[in-house]
């Protein structure tokens, strides 16, 4: 066996993941140990990407002459003032403009791309099939759950109730998707490590188990086990 | 029916463990018909020219049974195609794990910068997707390497979005394939694809449906089937038998689960 760089990774990358999926049992220190590794490495990279981007994006271009660009950092510096209690109220100045920003670009986008866009097909589409009457009616009586101007009660209490249950309906439908996809990531996580290293997963394997033997032989079955 | 709702969740999370490892221990195949949005998703890719110029928004952050394969088969086929390939990346992970990507289609046989670029991570989502499509190298000066996009070749002949033959979206959230339908897809009317895993496939099936995207691969079973249809048996491919196995186990305990539950609230009720 050889002892290379990739091999370390690549162990160590098993040995957290056992320990993650220890937690599965109960909590524990080697669930702890790991929870704190991923933080702190998703923190770390974070932090350099943070910082690499500001280079780029900014700095680099200030070098160069480029001093408009000196106007987004000054903003990002005053987002800082926060931690100033007389000086916090800076922090409303870059605040606002991100917000403007992101509304400006957002409202254009979303009108025509959400809704113009959805009204535009649902209305055009010629009612010849039972799907799209049925697209147009759920469209229609879900609608009609969010008008607040009248009473939700008698018919209108009626349609607005069959609402509800269409909105649940799509809320149900995405539930088995993202099942399915937290199934992939267990499997691509279990079939990669057996892959990787099949020895390195059964030894942490065998660890977590015989850490549950003792476990369950020192303190016997508990309530939290029960549930 | 009241054992049901006793039983401990970590016989549950074994059980799950055991028919997730078995068929990944002896593996076997499962036919899977090809579906229509996986059709037009390669019919599209298909149909490209050589020289074409595909901007694609990836999302690959792991080599996971999803996306990963989807984006791998993806690259594949439009390699065998001689596109041209601008990626572009809403999430630092995503950057990195693009690199494998690359890695695992083969594109290091081929010229970088002139075939195929990685811009990498681009922060700022909606805002600066807006002004990369009206002017990609001023909006992304260095690529994810480093080097600067203003003497590619690629940025000599592409400018604008104006100049993109194919969109390829993918992601699993926000921003997303939906931030790319919203700010490049419908305002520029291009032809657009999507690839997406399956905890977004309720909201793609929307703009499928809407004719935003031509053509979807969506969950792990549209990149088994894209797979399958472009012959490039991959990860996806390999583990579906487990995906399959498990999804009938947890359809089945969720129907036990419910009987148990209505049942001992009916008996409660009396």
């Amino acid at each position: 066996m050889e002892f290379t760089i990739n091999w370390m990774m690549v162990t160590l990358s098993v040995l957290i993941t056992v320990a993650v999926y220890s937690f599965l049992y109960r909590e524990n220190m080697a669930f702890r140990l790991a929870e704190h590794v991923i933080i702190g490495s998703f923190t770390g990279h974070a932090l350099v990407m943070a910082i690499k981007n500001i280079n780029e994006s900014a700095v680099a271009r200030v070098s160069v002459g480029e001093i408009g660009y000196f106007i987004p950092i000054i903003l990002g510096v005053l987002f800082f003032t926060r931690y100033i209690r007389e000086y916090d109220w800076l922090q409303r100045y870059p605040l606002a403009v991100v917000i403007g920003i992101s509304s400006a670009v957002a409202a254009r986008s979303f009108i025509e791309g959400w809704i113009w866009k959805s009204l535009q097909v649902t209305i055009s589409t010629p009612l010849n099939n039972l799907d799209h009457i049925l697209i147009l009616l759920a469209m229609l009586i879900a609608m009609s759950y969010f008008t607040f101007t009248i009473k939700h009660t008698g018919v209108v209490g009626s349609i607005t109730r069959i609402g509800k249950i269409v909105i649940l309906l799509v809320f149900g439908l995405t539930i088995p998707f993202d099942l399915i996809s937290r199934l992939g990531s267990i499997t691509s996580r279990l079939e990669w490590m057996i892959q990787a290293a099949p020895y390195v997963t059964a030894g942490a394997t065998l660890l977590v188990l015989l850490w549950i033997v003792y476990d369950i032989a020192t303190k016997g079955v508990t309530e939290e086990l029960r549930t | 029916m009241s054992f049901l709702e006793r039983i401990p969740r970590r016989i549950i999370f074994l059980t799950l463990i055991i028919v997730v490892v078995v068929p990944i221990l002896s593996p076997f195949p499962l036919p899977v018909p090809i579906t229509k949005n996986t059709r037009n998703y390669y019919n599209i890719i298909e149909a490209l020219e050589p020289g074409s110029v595909v901007f694609y928004g990836t999302s690959v952050e792991t080599r996971d049974i999803e996306a990963y394969p989807q984006h791998v088969a993806t690259l594949k086929h439009l390699k065998e195609k001689k596109a041209i390939v601008i990626t572009y990346c809403f999430g630092a992970g995503t950057a990195l794990g693009q690199e494998w990507v690359y890695e695992d289609a083969g594109y290091d046989e081929l010229e970088y910068g002139t075939d195929y670029v990685h811009l990498g991570f681009v922060p700022g989502g909606d805002a600066t997707l807006t002004a990369f499509c009206n002017d990609m190298v001023a909006t992304k000066q260095v690529d994810h390497y480093g080097n600067p996009t203003a003497t590619m070749p690629i940025f000599q002949k592409v400018k604008t979005i104006h100049d993109v033959d194919l969109v390829i979206a993918s992601g699993g959230g926000t921003p997303g394939p939906d931030t790319y339908a919203r700010i490049v897809v419908i305002p520029y009317d291009k032809v657009s694809i999507v690839q997406v895993p399956g905890a977004m496939a309720a909201m793609v099936y929307d703009f499928i449906n809407l004719k935003v995207f031509r053509g979807g691969v969506i969950a792990q079973r549209g990149a088994v089937e894209y797979e399958a249809i472009t012959g490039h048996a991959g990860r996806a491919t390999t583990t579906f038998a487990p995906i399959f196995i498990s999804s009938i186990v947890l359809i089945l305990l969720m129907i036990f689960g419910n009987i148990a539950y209505v049942s001992n609230r009916m008996k409660e009720g009396q």
